[in-house]
């Protein structure tokens, strides 16, 4: 199978730098699969599930936030605010900081904190989605 | 001259300073090496961020967004500022703080009509002081850097300028340059300038147009988010590594001036000890010969 070269980082270190088969990333029109020679593009990441698959490896996922992709000549660039191995997330965090959210959704104070509480919100569960799918 | 007592004092008092000083000395550089390799890890993806920024904005040169700054010909803006200034929580970093106090009320005497947000205890201390209200201020955040962190400050400063009550966002943070030399800057966040991410044309030309997915306008909407709070948080980092940096020198300077008085009063010290036998001993003597000059009598 052809493969492209990917570089994802996220805002504290690198994540992967190297070649890829396939990657699929969660984007505002839905998910969005790239393969090797994909026209040149840029689409916005949004909170969710990112699939990739290695030369040689099994698909893998990670939990990305917001941020973008490039497709550029084969080079494949994505920004996001994080990224994180299913083995990297702690569970009981992720439920922690979830139940946190719902509660500060619904003490309903200003709107500011009542968004922040929803990105907080989607950051957790999908960390746990991501968690789950892995121990399947 | 003080007697030998009084200085044996001062020299512990001035010997336990140092142990204090050395201590925070091999603290700030513990520090300084972890928040370094912090820095040198985010630095790739914030420059590819901006870069990237840089080169859709290049492609598509008309697009209007409300992060630009209007054209030319606009109403410049006059509005109220929102000003986020970056400290430290402890004092005891040489000029470090006060270089960005320093430049924060630079930009309040420019323009009166900044609100403040402050991080660190430090500034925080200094602005309730001399009374300068202060719109909001974060604690304990600059000790401990996180992208959490820079998130939530991210969100409320943007909150305040979709809502239209700030006009422009500055920071003002340190950056450290090299090892020796740090230096407190004001930076203008928001909104971008059009010429500031067209000028610099070392990045790859565009050989062929990109298709943005779904458009221009939501993809700039959706990383603008992330690029801020990335800058905050290299902001953040950024300015930890200075303050360290910063402590360390002072707390070397402490150290070596410590090293100096503990020379010239430990021979102070002598000297007056040394002064102090010769008395006795000139006294015994002297004693002893009017004892003998009785005794021969």
């Amino acid at each position: 199978m052809n493969t492209f070269q990917v570089h994802i980082f996220h805002a504290n270190s690198p994540f992967y730098e190297g070649e890829c088969e396939s990657l699929i990333l969660p984007t505002t029109e839905g998910d969005y699969g790239i393969l090797a020679n994909h026209s040149n593009m840029i689409a916005a990441v949004v909170p969710g599930t990112m699939t990739y698959r290695l030369p040689g490896q099994p698909e893998q996922l990670a939990a990305v936030s917001a941020g973008l992709v490039k497709v550029e000549n084969n080079d494949v660039l994505v920004l996001v605010d994080s990224a994180e191995r299913p083995e990297e997330i702690d569970a009981n965090r992720a439920e922690r900081a979830a139940a946190e959210a719902k509660e500060a959704i619904l003490q309903r104070k200003t709107v500011q904190e009542y968004k922040l509480a929803q990105a907080n919100l989607a950051r957790a569960i999908n960390r746990l989605r991501v968690k789950r799918s892995f121990h399947q | 001259m003080a007697g030998t007592k009084e200085i044996k004092n001062r020299i512990e008092s001035v010997k336990d300073t140092k142990k204090i000083t050395n201590a925070m000395y091999l603290i700030a550089s513990t520090k300084l090496r972890k928040a370094k390799s912090g820095l040198e890890r985010t630095r790739p993806y914030f420059e590819a961020l901006q870069g990237e920024i840089k080169r859709i904005f290049r492609t598509a040169g008309d697009v209007d967004s409300r992060y630009f700054y209007p054209p030319e010909g606009a109403p410049p803006l006059n509005g109220t500022y929102g000003c986020l200034v970056i400290t430290a929580d402890k004092g005891l970093a040489g000029a470090y703080n006060q270089n960005v106090i320093k430049e924060a009320q630079r930009m309040l005497k420019e323009h009166p009509d900044t609100k403040l947000f402050v991080v660190g205890e430090y500034g925080r201390h200094f602005f309730a002081q001399h009374n300068i209200p202060i719109e909001r201020s974060f604690l304990y955040t600059a000790q401990n850097p996180t992208m959490d962190r820079a998130r939530e400050i991210c969100a409320i400063l943007l909150d305040g300028f979709d809502r239209g009550e700030l006009e422009k966002i500055f920071v003002i943070y340190t950056d450290m340059e090299n090892s020796l030399t740090s230096s407190a800057h004001s930076t203008r966040l928001l909104p971008f300038h059009r010429a500031h991410f067209v000028t610099t044309t070392v990045e790859k030309a565009v050989t062929e147009p990109f298709e943005f997915v779904p458009s221009i306008e939501a993809v700039l909407d959706n990383i603008m988010e992330s690029y801020i709070s990335g800058f905050i948080y290299s902001a953040l980092i950024d300015s930890f590594c200075s303050e360290q940096n910063a402590r360390m020198t002072a707390m070397d300077a402490a150290n070596r001036n410590a090293e100096k008085l503990l020379g010239e009063l430990s021979l102070q010290y002598n000297r007056v000890r040394q002064a102090a036998i010769t008395q006795e001993i000139t006294e015994v003597s002297a004693g002893a010969k009017a004892q003998r000059q009785k005794n021969s009598r």
